[in-house]
């Protein structure tokens, strides 16, 4: 079986999350989905315009299809926008290592994700709500360029608020008429709330520039290297570690990521 | 050390020394002595390492676009070099005031491998003098004719010193007049044996881009070549065809002989047989006698009332 | 070992072709690329030919998989298995570049299918070398002009003929077509002339210093970056440069995904959507094709990921070539 062939998949359901962010929620035409863990991506494609690396925002455990969260940049992101639900797709996957969830056993969470990067933290959100039990308390920090570019609302506003000790804390880099919450950047939204890194882990996912300055305020709150998780994102075409393309040094972010922790990014040469 | 590369050396010293220039872009060592190495001297250490000698190569203009220098930038300029830097000016890409051009005439440049072929070993040094090439190499120093040891675009080259210079490190000599034998010989040819010819060589393009990145004349910002909309990625005697047609059109009237395009190419496409065809048209179209220097009236870049329009009535081609 | 006299050379290949395709070294215009052989005189006297054994067996672009149909009744399938082929005529250096990706392509969680179909598909019939051009330098790579890795039948060139050494099962099995053709060999003269042959640029590569701890940040990069002009030469001429591309070509309704190589010294290889670009810099893409061969290759597989074949020295238009590299870095020297 060539890794690079796609299975055929039907698109069940688009939900619209954002103006440029929509969930599309994807059935394989045979047999079954494959297995997958919180982080693991998928290529998704388009015949006729190409592939792109999605983060499966939904969570395996929960059993059904399988979804992704995707943003409208390009061809094939833009393409995916333009379909209707039972337009048919590719898939193939899973992809990369996934987040070390086996590792936080009664650690506090600090999930903290901006624009996009919620697709995975949601997968990873979800999971560990359905373990609820096996970890401390959970904070939830997003940022969003407006209040309409928040994804995923009926889990920020209502599920994930309702849950068993969860903190939601949303913020926005500009406001709009109604918006009551905070308006500010992720990283000094972050330092402002100061969440102790006592027994604490903190994820982070977003744009490569908010990542950046969230790994700085996160230090400067004082957690250690060891207790930073982020996910790299880099430009692939494989997903397999054949096409040479996604390499930090030695590594090779589709199959030895997307999840680093922050000791292990300070291994790699800063070229990201 | 010849005289010349003496005085390019103080001269360029000066240039850096007094700040009126940042980087000398010249001539350096290389890892053989046949093959001297683009050089970009930032202090008087650097430029005491210039080198100009036959086997100094590459054309330097194209290094003006780097993003990476500081400018004012000084250049040494052969012929082929000065006309890349006007194509450069002319095409805005680099402003007269950042460029500091240190004129030379060129007597030819020796292609290290033709070198190495005709004396059996590595060259260590080369002189030229008149229609010979003197070659030394661990077994002593043997003549050769000139045809058998330049570049190719050498050979052919009509424009030993660049138009103008801020500084000389001789005496120009006047341009002469490019001619066009291959192309009559290629014209001669009826269109099956043509295309049968052109199959040959562009079957072989790689589409390595080393034609487009040489080329003084070929600097998009954003090529069309790299967009997939215009030529897919796929290797395929139509693509590649298309990617030939494209990069010639695009420097129609544009280029300037350099010849830099086949001195690049890993896989020896003629591609100045094409440029030159283009170049015998333009002149014979639009009367431009030397469409391969940069004028004020661009022979393609321009509307004139009198332009021939052959293919209007019917398509008789010239 | 055997021995097939040169006239009857020809005579094997025509015979391997009934059920192959076979290349050769065929003289197209002045230089030598191993060429589907339609049997055009086989060129000798050339050290290597321009393309290397990897274009045969990676091609510069093949097709994944084909689809036909609309938005929702496209049908998918997989593009069909490569055809048998027989290259006569690579070099022992881009032999042993074309096991070294190989392992890129076997090992790891995934086969490289792709890779894996055309590979078994050829058998690899190499020509040792009895001349060595100013800029071969196998021999600081761990190889030799008549090194055995990758090679499925071995050939060692002499005045009269070749001494012929199988070194697999599928070279055992192609030499079996050749019954007739081939005698017993009387000594070993060939083999020891290759064996033996000197190679120009020597030295010993077991580490190379210039670690990205170390090195990472060092004004080399720069200084080399300065010259080079972002092309592919270097790493399309290159037996192990692996980097592609996947692309959709569609004609009507019907369309193919292709596979194609791409090269980590264009600018635009990590662009992003968004305008994110990793290595906007040339110094960081040029850091790269070096760091990646002598550094971050050997971190994964413990080897170096070059084979010394010269084609970058020869052919980079600026002269910016992995001997000169290691040279600056001490690894190799002028024998
Ligand atoms: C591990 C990983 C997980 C990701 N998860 C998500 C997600 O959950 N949701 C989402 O909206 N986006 C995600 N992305 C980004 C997404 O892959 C790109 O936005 C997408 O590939 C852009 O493709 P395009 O054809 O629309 O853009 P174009 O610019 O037209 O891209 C052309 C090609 O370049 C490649 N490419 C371009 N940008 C990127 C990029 N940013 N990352 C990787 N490859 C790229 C793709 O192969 C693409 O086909 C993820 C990226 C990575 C690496
Ligand atoms: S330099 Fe030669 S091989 Fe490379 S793209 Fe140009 S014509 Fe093709
Ligand atoms: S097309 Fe070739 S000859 Fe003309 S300017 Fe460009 S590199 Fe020089
Ligand atoms: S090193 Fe040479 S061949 Fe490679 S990209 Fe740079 S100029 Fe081109
Ligand atoms: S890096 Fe250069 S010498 Fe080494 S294998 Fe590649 S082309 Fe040959
Ligand atoms: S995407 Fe191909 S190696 Fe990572």
């Amino acid at each position: 079986m060539n890794p690079l062939v796609p299975q055929v998949a039907t698109i069940k359901n688009i939900v619209v999350e954002t103006p440029d962010v929509r969930t599309f929620v994807v059935e394989p035409d045979h047999g079954q989905t494959f297995a997958y863990r919180p982080g693991q991506c998928a290529m998704v494609s388009v015949f006729g315009v190409g592939e792109a690396m999605l983060s499966i925002s939904s969570t395996a455990r929960r059993g059904g299809p399988l979804e992704f969260s995707v943003k409208r940049v390009g061809r094939v992101t833009g393409a995916l926008h333009e379909a209707e639900p039972g337009h048919r797709i590719g898939v193939r996957g899973p992809y990369g290592n996934h987040f070390p969830v086996e590792d936080w056993a009664g650690s506090n969470l600090l999930f903290i994700g901006g624009g996009i990067g919620l697709a995975p933290l949601r997968a990873l959100i979800n999971h560990c709500l359905d373990e609820r039990r096996r970890y401390g308390k959970f904070d939830i920090i997003y940022g969003a360029r407006s209040p309409q570019d928040l994804c995923f609302q009926g889990e920020l506003m209502e599920n994930w608020p309702r849950a068993e000790d969860v903190g939601v804390h949303l913020t926005v880099d500009a406001a709009d008429g109604d918006w009551k919450g905070a308006v500010a950047l992720v990283p000094h939204f972050l330092e402002k709330l100061g969440p102790s890194p006592e027994g604490t882990t903190a994820i982070t996912c977003g744009p490569p520039i908010m990542i950046k300055y969230t790994l700085a305020s996160l230090k400067k709150l004082g957690f250690s290297d060891h207790q930073i998780v982020t996910t790299l994102e880099l430009k692939m075409q494989c997903g397999i570690g054949k096409c040479g393309r996604c390499n930090i040094g030695s590594k090779y972010v589709c199959v030895d990521g997307p999840v680093f922790t922050y000791a292990q990014l300070k291994e790699l040469p800063q070229e990201y | 050390m010849s005289e010349r590369e003496s005085r390019l050396r103080s001269l360029a010293e000066e240039l850096l020394a007094s700040g009126q220039v940042r980087t000398f872009i010249g001539f350096g060592p290389g890892y053989e002595p046949s093959r001297p190495l683009p050089w970009f001297a930032q202090d008087p250490a650097g430029a005491a390492q210039l080198l100009l000698n036959p086997f100094c190569g590459a054309t330097l203009a194209r290094y003006l676009l780097d993003d990476g220098s500081p400018g004012p930038v000084g250049v040494l300029a052969r012929g082929c070099d000065g006309l890349g830097i006007e194509r450069l000016l002319a095409d805005r890409r680099v402003s007269r005031d950042r460029v500091h051009v240190v004129g030379v005439t060129c007597r030819g440049a020796v292609d290290p491998d033709k070198a190495y072929r005709e004396a059996g070993d590595t060259p260590l040094s080369a002189e030229l003098e008149g229609e010979r090439v003197l070659l030394t190499t661990a077994s002593g120093t043997r003549e050769f004719p000139r045809a058998s040891c330049l570049y190719d675009r050498c050979l052919s080259c009509a424009d030993p010193s660049p138009r103008w210079a801020d500084d000389w490190l001789d005496e120009p000599l006047p341009p002469g007049k490019r001619e066009f034998p291959d192309v009559a010989g290629l014209e001669q040819q009826d269109a099956d044996r043509r295309y049968a010819f052109w199959t040959r060589q562009f079957s072989r393009c790689l589409r390595c881009h080393a034609c487009r990145q040489a080329c003084p004349a070929c600097h998009c910002v954003s090529c069309s070549l790299d967009h997939p909309e215009w030529l897919d990625g796929g290797i395929s005697l139509d693509n590649n065809f298309m990617y030939h047609f494209t990069r010639a059109y695009h420097v129609a009237g544009r280029c300037i002989a350099c010849g830099e395009c086949q001195q690049a190419c890993p896989a020896q496409i003629p591609l100045m047989l094409l440029n030159d065809k283009f170049m015998r048209d333009i002149r014979d179209l639009f009367g431009v006698c030397h469409p391969h220097r940069p004028q004020e009236k661009e022979p393609l870049g321009q509307f004139c009332p009198d332009d021939p329009e052959g293919w209007r009535e019917g398509g008789a081609q010239p | 070992m055997k021995f097939i006299a040169a006239a009857k050379l020809p005579l094997l290949l025509e015979r391997l072709g009934r059920h192959s395709q076979v290349y050769a070294p065929v003289a197209v215009d002045g230089r030598v690329w191993l060429s589907p052989w339609t049997g055009e005189d086989i060129a000798g006297g050339y050290v290597n030919p321009v393309n290397s054994l990897k274009t045969l067996v990676y091609p510069q672009t093949e097709a994944v998989l084909e689809f036909e149909g609309g938005e929702t009744d496209v049908t998918v399938r997989e593009a069909s298995p490569p055809a048998p082929q027989v290259i006569f005529g690579g070099r022992p250096c881009d032999a042993a570049g074309l096991d070294l990706i190989a392992r890129v392509f076997m090992e790891g969680p995934f086969v490289d299918e792709l890779f894996r179909r055309r590979r078994e598909a050829t058998t690899i019939m190499t020509v040792a070398c009895r001349q060595a051009a100013p800029s071969c330098f196998c021999r600081a790579m761990g190889l030799s002009p008549a090194s055995e890795r990758g090679s499925d039948v071995l050939f060692f060139p002499g005045p009269e003929g070749y001494l012929v050494e199988a070194l697999t099962e599928a070279g055992e099995q192609i030499l079996e077509q050749a019954a007739g053709l081939l005698d017993d060999a009387t000594g070993d003269q060939a083999r020891r002339a290759c064996q033996e042959l000197p190679v120009p640029l020597a030295g010993d590569l077991n580490t190379v210093r210039l670690t990205p701890e170390e090195g990472f940040e060092h004004p080399y990069w720069e200084h080399l970056a300065r010259r080079c002009r972002s092309c592919g030469t270097c790493t399309y001429l290159c037996p192990t440069c692996y980097c592609t591309a996947l692309f959709d070509v569609t004609r009507g309704t019907r369309g193919r995904r292709l596979r194609g190589w791409d090269c980590c010294q264009f600018k635009d290889f990590l662009l992003m959507a968004g305008g994110h670009n990793a290595r906007p810099q040339k110094k960081q893409r040029v850091r790269n094709r070096f760091l990646h061969k002598l550094s971050y290759h050997p971190a994964n597989y413990g080897e170096q990921a070059c084979v010394g074949c010269g084609r970058c020295v020869d052919n980079c238009p600026v002269c910016l070539h992995m001997a000169g590299v290691l040279k600056d870095l001490g690894e190799v020297e002028r024998a």
